[in-house]
């Protein structure tokens, strides 16, 4: 097993309930895998926020990050977690 | 020519010798330059010669709305400020919202510009087509709030709507701000500008309203633009119920919030204490600009220790960065007492935050002793000496004296190293986002032409993930020339000049702003605009705003950041072991320059692109071949 450190914020922090912490994961886990994980622990509640409506795309506002650099420049859902990666689960926010 | 949003008059108030005249607004300006910032650019280069001082009477305050503000156009009570700035000694420009855009225009103007300097305090009135220079001499020294409402009360009209300077801006302190309501046309020492003219105030009231040009169409882009806002997964409701501060959290999840002036940057996270939760225990309402249907703006109530019962607007995003993240107070209650301390006084509360975690640092390396503070223990954290020293920033009292004109003359006079802790490009205190992990946002930092500036060209797409015109990766330099050249074309040229808030741009409309505000220029004014004439315009500020700086002097070696940032890899957070290096910056400027057609060795823009944006004379008085 691996361990990885979970970030979240806004309405993503309140399901899970803090704003950073760790999972253990298989090695070899993909962002895909580590989401299945967290969707079997938050259910529905985690889902809806995650999802677009009946089905596994992720909606369009939420960013997904690894080590700080959104998924989708590195292998988008495949993306292998390593021991000691953070992953960031960040919706929309506006205003500077 | 227009047949509406305009008013298709500009008001030239001199103090010098307490006159007021009314001009016509061409239509060639009004094409060319849509209004807000394009104006302000506009009437700087052409009247504001170069190397005068900034707290001369040479200097002018061109305060300039758009064609937007005051017509239903959502979100567009908003106006540009500017002058040549006093900090930066290049363009200044603050911009406001509130309701005193919308009443300028109400009482016929699109453009007032202040000139020369009166012989003593003034303030003035403007109503309808009356100005009168009034005696300010009893105002003379009051805090804003004060100050507006005494002048209500001696005109005994409480619906005029005011602009004004705090002690700070009597004082020529060059982080100074002119505050409207709750409101500042915050950055570049536009304050001192105003108190450089012995100008307490202007005070507005208009009875007028504005023609719109095509009330079909206009009702078409109107539903369309109102679309896209409800659409936002961003401004209702959560936007409208918080503001700003959600960047907070945002911002430390990235490891870009700026610590303990930007040393700890990803180590200090104080998201927990002073991020959008705890804020929202401190809310008690909302104060909209006006014509706004989202109200972003929160009303804030300390409730513990010595600051209970302190209420502000805000504190924003970047207000939370520079009394909070900048200075390492995580104390909530604290950082409201300070933002309502730089509102009163009429101090910029970015630059007063920055400067005070400038002199923090200072302080904990020995450059600064208690015999220079007067004994204040300027330790980071400590709140109490933050709100002390402000006091003493805006009032140019002790160690406030040698702080009151920021941390790029406050360094140099200092000496002892001190240089090497200034936060600034170009003399302005740098804004809210760590760059060294969102390269491009600090592209536009490094080549805004107000210097380090998040209103130019902010990088919504590293920082909120906003994949408009692509997506795009926040840690990479990669075509980071290019984007920055979109973010301050597109920017300048749907928000800052039409003028429509930023927030509305980032949330809503930024995939279609370019279509949305030459649908509304048409429908509004009667100028038939293409989504691509509407960017030249943007592209056309941006150049004659370098031009104005290239003519004091601006090379390509101002475009950089402080040595920190080149130099320090960050420590921690999600953006741990980013920096900017030397050549990061050579590429990422190449890359600006050559899409913008601006020379690489010198960065002044070439010939050619100044006649085919309509700026030949511009080519001329440059000198460029």
């Amino acid at each position: 097993m691996i361990k990885v450190k979970i970030y979240t914020i806004m309405e993503l922090k309140k399901v899970c309930g803090q704003r950073e912490f760790e999972l253990s994961i298989p090695e070899g886990s993909t962002v895909r895998d580590l989401l299945s994980l967290m969707i079997n622990q938050w259910g529905d509640q985690l889902s809806v926020r995650l999802y677009k409506p009946g089905s596994d795309s992720v909606l369009p506002h939420i960013r997904l990050m690894v080590n700080g650099r959104s998924i989708e420049f590195l292998k988008g859902m495949e993306t292998v977690l390593q021991d000691g990666d953070e992953f960031s689960m960040l919706p929309l926010v506006a205003g500077g | 020519m227009y047949s509406g949003g305009y008013t298709g008059k500009i008001l030239r108030v001199n103090l010098t010798d307490q006159t007021a005249k009314k001009e016509k607004l061409s239509s060639k300006i009004a094409k060319d330059f849509i209004g807000g910032a394009g104006f302000g650019v506009k009437f700087l280069f052409d009247e504001v010669k170069a190397g005068i001082d900034p707290l001369s009477p040479e200097n002018k305050l061109i305060f300039a709305p758009g064609p937007f503000t005051g017509t239903p156009v959502p979100c567009t009570s908003r106006l540009t400020v500017t002058a040549k700035s006093p900090l930066t000694n290049l363009v200044g420009m603050g911009l406001s919202g509130g309701f005193f855009p919308a009443e300028l225009k109400f009482a016929g103007y699109d453009i007032l510009i202040i000139e020369g300097r009166a012989e003593k305090p003034t303030f003035i009135t403007i109503k309808d087509g009356e100005v009168h220079f009034r005696d300010a001499s009893k105002i003379w020294g009051t805090q804003t709030f004060d100050c507006q409402q005494i002048i209500k009360d001696t005109l005994s009209d409480q619906n005029f709507r005011i602009s004004c300077i705090g002690p700070a801006g009597e004082r020529l302190s060059r982080i100074a701000c002119i505050m409207n309501e709750r409101r500042a046309v915050g950055r570049k020492g536009l304050g001192a500008v105003m108190g450089s003219k012995n100008l307490k105030a202007i005070a507005v009231r208009g009875s007028g309203s504005l023609n719109i040009s095509s009330q079909e169409k206009f009702k078409t882009a109107r539903s369309q633009m109102l679309k896209a806002m409800k659409q936002s997964p961003v401004l209702y409701p959560e936007f409208s119920m918080t503001g700003t501060p959600t960047n907070v959290d945002n911002t430390c999840a990235l490891g870009i919030f700026p610590a303990k002036n930007w040393s700890a940057t990803g180590l200090f996270t104080p998201a927990d204490q002073i991020g959008i939760e705890a804020l929202q225990t401190r809310r008690i309402g909302k104060e909209p600009c006006y014509g706004c249907p989202v109200g972003c703006s929160q009303l804030r109530l300390a409730r513990t220790g010595p600051y209970a019962g302190i209420l502000t607007e805000g504190p924003e995003f970047e207000t939370l960065y520079s009394l909070g993240g900048q200075t390492g107070v995580d104390d909530m209650d604290s950082i409201i007492a300070a933002d309502r301390l730089c509102d009163e006084l009429g101090l910029d509360s970015i630059s007063a935050g920055v400067t005070v975690g400038f002199a923090m640092e200072l302080f904990e390396k020995g450059i600064l002793t208690l015999a220079d503070t007067g004994g204040l223990k300027l330790n980071f954290g400590n709140h109490e000496a933050m709100n002390r020293l402000i006091r003493l920033i805006a009032f140019r009292e002790g160690i406030g004296s040698v702080l009151s004109d920021g941390v790029k003359i406050a360094s140099e006079k200092i000496g002892k190293g001190a240089e090497r802790f200034a936060m600034h490009i170009k003399g302005l205190e740098l804004p809210g986002y760590d760059v060294r992990g969102a390269k491009a946002h600090g592209l536009s930092y490094a080549t805004s032409y107000t210097g380090a500036d998040h209103n130019r060209g902010y990088a919504f797409q590293e920082i909120f993930g906003i994949p408009v015109p692509y997506p795009v990766d926040r840690l990479s330099i990669e075509g980071k020339g290019k984007l920055t050249k979109w973010n301050q074309d597109v920017r300048t040229a749907t928000a800052d000049c039409p003028t429509l808030c930023v927030f509305i741009f980032d949330m809503a409309l930024a995939g279609t702003s370019l279509k949305n505000t030459a649908s509304l220029m048409e429908a509004v004014t009667g100028i038939a605009f293409t989504p691509e004439e509407v960017a030249r315009v943007g592209e056309r500020v941006n150049n004659l705003a370098r031009a104005f700086n290239v003519r004091e002097g601006v090379t390509r070696a101002d475009d950089r950041f402080p040595e920190r940032l080149m130099t320090e890899p960050l420590k921690g957070g999600a953006a741990k072991g980013q920096l900017i290096s030397e050549e990061d910056l050579k590429v990422m400027l190449d890359e600006y320059y050559t899409v913008r057609g601006w020379d690489l060795d010198t960065g002044i823009p070439s010939r050619e692109k100044l006649v085919e944006l309509g700026l030949e004379y511009v080519a001329d008085q440059l000198g460029v071949k």
